[in-house]
């Protein structure tokens, strides 16, 4: 799908954004950002990959 | 004669919440949080002007997307930007692949910008009610969610 790489650019703001909201130290919030990138980017690619099964029977 | 205490200045909650819903960090600024209400402007307004370019600097009506409608109503300065700075008028479309992610971007920077202003408050999961504020002289003190900048 064209496009599908600007959701990983998302994530990375979204996991910046909820480590540095939880966080104060920078050291915490760059170990926090990459847990939750990490996190976000297996979810979008398994949710992407369920919808797509999904789509394919119906 | 004894001086009376110094009562350090308790920072209004609905105005801090006020403040980050108009510009985003600024209740972090507010309530003595400098560093990292400059750190959330620079990374929402950054994601948002991302989306506006993907967009191609063009809005969204209630019609063709209800939720990324709503979404822009995150943040006061969001919602001014895709009020002003976008238009209906056809317009050279570079991308028009990227429409749909450009709002994505813009809404998930004003989604971002409510779960800031969540932090601020006693709602947060680390949060606790603010027990003290800003002393006169402006120096930082903890507030809900960690220590002062």
């Amino acid at each position: 799908m064209k496009g599908f790489w600007l959701f990983f650019p998302i994530c990375a703001v979204i996991a910046v954004v909820f480590s540095a909201a939880k966080e104060d130290r920078p050291r915490a919030v760059a170990i926090g950002s990459i847990r939750w990138f990490l996190l976000l980017c297996t979810a979008v690619m398994v949710g992407s990959g369920v919808v797509y099964a999904i789509g394919q029977y119906l | 004669m004894k001086d009376a205490p110094i009562i350090p200045r308790r920072p209004d909650l609905v105005v801090a919440l006020l403040l980050g819903w108009l510009i985003p960090g600024l209740g972090h600024v507010y309530v003595g949080r400098v560093a990292k209400g400059f750190f959330f402007f620079g990374i929402l307004m950054t994601t948002f002007v991302a989306g506006l370019w993907l967009a191609d600097y063009r809005g969204v009506r209630w019609e063709d997307h209800p939720f990324y409608f709503v979404g822009q109503f995150g943040s006061g300065l969001t919602l001014l930007l895709m009020t002003f700075a976008t238009s209906e008028a056809p317009r050279p479309i570079v991308h028009i692949e990227w429409y749909e992610p450009g709002l994505l971007y813009m809404c998930v920077a004003s989604v971002l910008n409510l779960m800031c202003l969540i932090h601020l408050t006693p709602l947060s999961p680390d949060g606790k009610a603010p027990e003290a504020g800003l002393p006169d002289d402006g120096a930082a003190t903890p507030m809900p969610g960690g220590t002062a900048s």
